[in-house]
């Protein structure tokens, strides 16, 4: 099935990009979590652009990779910060 | 009359690349702290403390060239996301469960990998980032 079959709802779809009617740029390589062309030399290349029937199904792509990772936060919250450490020191001397 | 001049994403992916390789360690130091704070920074260079990367960014000694590959590394996603989105998003994207990297951090892989495989993935999760 190519673009020119492909049936879009009736009441539109919703991209948010910088440029939303301008093509992805190709890799040559499937992008991760993507349906990209994975033949890098073909001569009849293929770009997907990905679209949604609503702006949160947008946003919730768009902005996946801000959601917080768990095993990230646990690492920079065992950091030890030297502004902290004068007051933790006082903290143990006086208890 | 100002005018607004938009750097392209290449350019930025460019100068990072330069940067790293051109810019003295306790500068890359300097830059990284302020631009994520001294917590995270210390986090995705593997460090238990944030005295250490302090020191570095006053011209402390680098004890190991893996750490400063990892700082070099870390330098240039920082400078990348930071000169295109601010310095909050720059913090939010090392934070992040990242899709292109099998949903880990960036920082996570900075900070176990080895520096050059992760400066490797984390400047394509970059690109991935940029291209979207």
């Amino acid at each position: 099935m190519t673009h020119r079959e492909l049936e879009l709802p009736d009441t539109g779809v919703v991209r948010i990009a910088v440029d939303p009617g301008r093509l992805p740029r190709s890799t040559g390589a499937p992008g991760p979590n993507r349906f990209d062309d994975p033949r890098p030399n073909t001569l009849s290349p293929f770009i997907v652009r990905y679209t949604a029937t609503t702006a949160r199904g947008c946003f919730l792509e768009l902005l996946g990779w801000l959601r917080p990772d768990a095993d990230a936060r646990t690492a920079e919250a065992a950091v030890v910060d030297e502004i902290r450490l004068p007051f933790l020191r006082r903290m143990m001397t006086t208890t | 009359m100002e005018v607004q001049v938009s750097v392209s994403d290449e350019v930025v992916l460019e100068q990072a690349q330069k940067l790293s390789v051109q810019v003295s360690s306790e500068e890359q130091a300097r830059y990284v702290v302020d631009a994520v704070g001294s917590r995270l920074a210390a986090a995705a260079l593997g460090l238990r403390d944030t005295r250490t990367v302090n020191s570095w960014a006053h011209g402390g000694p680098i004890k190991g060239p893996l750490h400063e590959h990892r700082l070099q590394a870390l330098f240039r996603v920082t400078y990348a996301v930071k000169e295109r989105y601010g310095p909050a998003v720059a913090a939010a994207f090392l934070r992040g469960s990242n899709p292109a990297l099998g949903n880990r951090a960036p920082m996570t892989v900075l900070a176990n990998e080895s520096p050059a495989a992760a400066e490797q993935a984390t400047i394509a999760a970059v690109e991935t980032l940029f291209a979207s």
